[in-house]
């Protein structure tokens, strides 16, 4: 009897045991027995689930396109006699169309290796009031670079080579600790912006500690273009770094970086949530020269005669732009704040170092007043201007990489003075169809004189009801005196119509 | 004075009849053979049952709106240390693919494609205008949030039902109070009701559709109503669940979300 127990009963319950197994390694493996298929059955229409291959195919991404086509309308106001556009006497307006679709492709043959590609394609209509109208076709790779992932001493590795967007720091309309984009284009606020070429390694030690590493073989100075590079002499190697640690709920951040002919900079930023407020800061240091040219008087204005003394004529004054050199930094402090109702509130205030205080505003005013659309175009117009009028040939006039530099003046709304503010308000889902939004940008240098204040105000409306679907109306609005950082834009306000389709 | 056999056949019949007694009071997985103690370790036992040491689920989120197509979303979760590390990976629709979602203690990030880089979001803040806000979908755990009280066995829907009520512990917590109802039998959840400290109910979410996930018996439909707006409700269906997968810590860093960037 003990001999039938034994043969009938330990192999049952031998089976058992190995069945359980068996079923555990089969329902992980099989697709077929891990994954399911579910009718939901909605107002009626019977729909399936995607089945696994979708996850398959979605998580292993070997292969995805993705993009975005869109057209946008733009209406520009453009202010007669702004400082920076003086030879423009009239209230003019200029409408442009512009088509175009940004394309993102994505390859991973395999989980380590990687590579990304984007790029954008437009054909862009101008018209003018008091001019020809203008048609352009443009093109452009905002990043291509390749990836792998891997494991270097224990430590999970990132390494990306290429044109990428490297983008650091926790504000959201000013990165004062973001080495590779100095300047925020103000013309729009989501532009993708273009990546520079290098090496990024990120090693993520654990969920709390990681360290990214980067090169840049050449920070070049693009002195015409309102993206994102940092003004130094062609070749320039940059080098920068970024540790960062998570201690409950929150963020550290400590940078460094280095250009090969500059000083170091050192910064640190932060990011916490208290009470369901989130507070987020960033500050930088740097000793050396300024990221901005200041103005200096050469000469004043004269009066001159010709020898005979019969005429006379006036030698407009002449001004000097430098670096300085001294201990400069930058502080950003800022709160977020979400509401019952969705609606997003984010404060931040601004120093920056590195800005005009009002003496200087008020020589780079004069400059402008006085050295006219000669000093505000690009490096072909200044050298055009320059042998056009003789005058201009003298020492005593700015230097060519000076006016390289104010050339971007007319875009370039990079915070000429110390002191901002921004507020933003972001409500999402309005009657399940719409998004609202206001930007508003305060200079709290030109607070003080009323009649001086400037501000720069960014509406948008966008309607979601479609999925996939944006369509979006936007106004810029810069006001301010003539002689104030908005109200010297050569804009006096734009608006933007766009329909934008996802794929 | 007994025989071999009469031995044999009574030790069998002692065999069988211990088993037949014991076996009602044997603990099959995760119910409980009497009531607990309190609330807290029932609120316990579920999230270990639920989120378990690590996990990774594919999601279908169907969010309807009056009047509107309604919205599709796909993402895969993946989940490790009980609920306190969440990573989404949003797939679908094109225009929010790439947004993945991060959840480290009480820290949530998602990444923005267009800025660039990760950014704190609200946990408060609406999930694509659905139902589901940002801590509904990556804050699956009550253990650490919430001080759970017993009130007592409800039938709902022919369930029987622990019903317990729930009392944020601290005020960054989503939500003041949850009403949560929790299946006696198997200990898997019934419904949960978002209240806020005056009594006002806010949504309700209801787990639906229990049956095979993976290798375990889990609800498969997520239903939020809208308590406001019942004509507003979310519908989350979970697939291809696996269990106990080895997932690895850096996935849940912020370093990761931004070296990912899609």
């Amino acid at each position: 009897m003990k001999f039938i127990t034994i043969i009938v009963l330990v192999p049952i319950v031998l089976m058992f045991i190995v069945g359980e197994a068996v079923a555990k390694v089969v329902a992980r493996t099989s697709p077929t027995v891990s994954s399911y298929e579910v009718f939901h059955i909605l107002d009626g229409k019977e729909s399936f689930l995607p089945h696994w291959d979708f996850w398959e195919n979605a998580t292993r991404n070997v292969l995805q396109l993705r993009g975005n086509a869109y057209n946008f309308a733009q209406y520009n106001d453009i202010r007669e006699n702004s400082l920076l556009n003086p030879e423009n006497h009239f209230d003019v307006k200029e409408a442009g169309n512009t088509m175009g679709m940004n394309l993102a492709l994505d390859v991973r043959p395999t989980e380590e290796w990687g590579g990304f590609l984007r790029g954008k394609v437009e054909e862009e209509f101008a018209k003018y009031e008091f001019a020809k109208s203008d048609e352009e076709f443009k093109n452009n790779i905002e990043q291509a670079y390749l990836t792998k992932e891997m494991e270097l001493a224990g430590i999970a590795s990132f390494i990306s080579v290429g044109k990428q967007r490297i983008k650091w720091g926790n504000g959201m309309f000013w990165n004062p600790v973001d080495t590779f984009n100095p300047r925020q284009d103000m013309q729009n606020f989501e532009k993708i912006t273009e990546g520079k070429v290098c090496y990024h390694a990120n090693f993520i030690l654990d969920n709390s500690f990681a360290c990214t590493l980067v090169v840049v073989p050449d920070a070049t100075s693009k002195a015409f273009s309102y993206d994102n590079f940092i003004f130094s002499d062609r070749g320039d190697t940059l080098i920068a770094t970024r540790i960062e640690a998570l201690f409950r709920d929150t963020e550290l951040f400590f940078h460094f970086s280095k250009k090969e002919k500059e000083e170091p900079r050192y910064g640190v930023s932060f990011s916490s949530v208290i009470a369901d407020v989130q507070f987020f800061g960033e500050a930088v240091y740097w000793r050396g020269e300024s990221e901005r040219l200041y103005p200096s008087l050469f000469s004043p204005r004269q009066t001159q005669y010709d020898p005979i003394g019969m005429s006379s004529f006036s030698v407009p004054a002449s001004y000097r732009f430098e670096n300085r050199k001294g201990t400069f930094y930058k502080l950003l402090l800022g709160f977020q704040y979400t509401f019952p109702d969705d609606t997003t509130m984010v404060i931040e205030y601004f120093y920056n170092g590195d800005g005009y205080e009002q003496a200087a505003m008020d020589l780079y005013t004069d400059f402008l007043r006085y050295a006219g659309n000669d000093y505000t175009a690009d490096v072909n117009s200044v050298l055009a201007a320059k042998q056009k009028n003789p005058l201009l040939q003298l020492p005593m006039f700015p230097s060519a990489s000076s006016l390289l530099a104010l050339g971007n003046g007319i875009y370039d709304f990079a915070n000429l003075r110390k002191n901002y503010l921004h507020l933003f308000l972001h409500k999402p889902y309005v009657a399940d169809r719409f998004r609202i939004e206001l930007d508003a940008i305060i200079n709290l240098d030109e607070i003080s004189r009323t009649d001086r204040m400037g501000i720069f105000l960014k509406p948008s409306i966008t309607y979601t009801g479609i999925p996939n679907w944006n369509f979006r109306l936007q106004a810029h609005l810069y006001s301010g005196a003539d002689d104030t950082e908005f109200g010297m834009s050569i804009y006096r306000g734009i608006l933007f119509a766009e329909a934008c389709y996802f794929f | 004075m007994f025989s071999k056999r009469m031995v044999f056949k009574k030790r069998v019949l002692f065999l069988v009849v211990t088993l037949l007694v014991f076996y009602p009071f044997s603990s099959p997985r995760g119910a409980l053979a009497e009531l607990p103690p309190d609330g807290n370790e029932i609120v316990k036992r579920v999230d270990r049952l639920m989120v378990g040491d690590s996990a990774e689920y594919d999601s279908v989120m169907l969010i309807k709106r009056p009047n509107l197509e309604d919205v599709e979303v796909r993402y895969k979760t993946y989940f490790k240390g009980r609920g306190k590390k969440v990573f989404v990976n949003l797939l679908y629709p094109p225009e929010q693919a790439g947004k993945n979602l991060l959840l480290v203690n009480n820290n949530i990030w998602q990444y923005v494609p267009n800025v660039g880089k990760a950014v704190r979001v609200a946990g408060s803040q609406r999930f694509m205008g659905g139902e589901f806000n940002n801590a509904d979908l990556v804050k699956i755990s009550f253990v650490d949030d919430y001080e759970a009280t017993l009130v007592g066995i409800r039938e709902v829907n022919g369930e029987r039902c622990y019903f317990l009520k729930l009392k944020a512990k601290r005020p960054d917590v989503t939500y003041e109070e949850i009403n949560y109802w929790v299946r006696v039998d198997n200990l898997l959840p019934l419904q949960e009701e978002y209240v806020t400290s005056s009594g006002k109910k806010l949504k309700t979410l209801i787990f639906s559709d229990v049956g095979p996930l993976g290798t375990l018996v889990r609800p498969r439909r997520l239903t939020m109503v809208s308590a406001l707006r019942p004509e507003h409700q979310t519908m989350v269906f979970l697939s291809n669940a696996i269990y106990d997968k080895h997932i690895p810590n850096y996935l849940f860093s912020r370093a990761y979300l931004e070296a990912k960037k899609m």
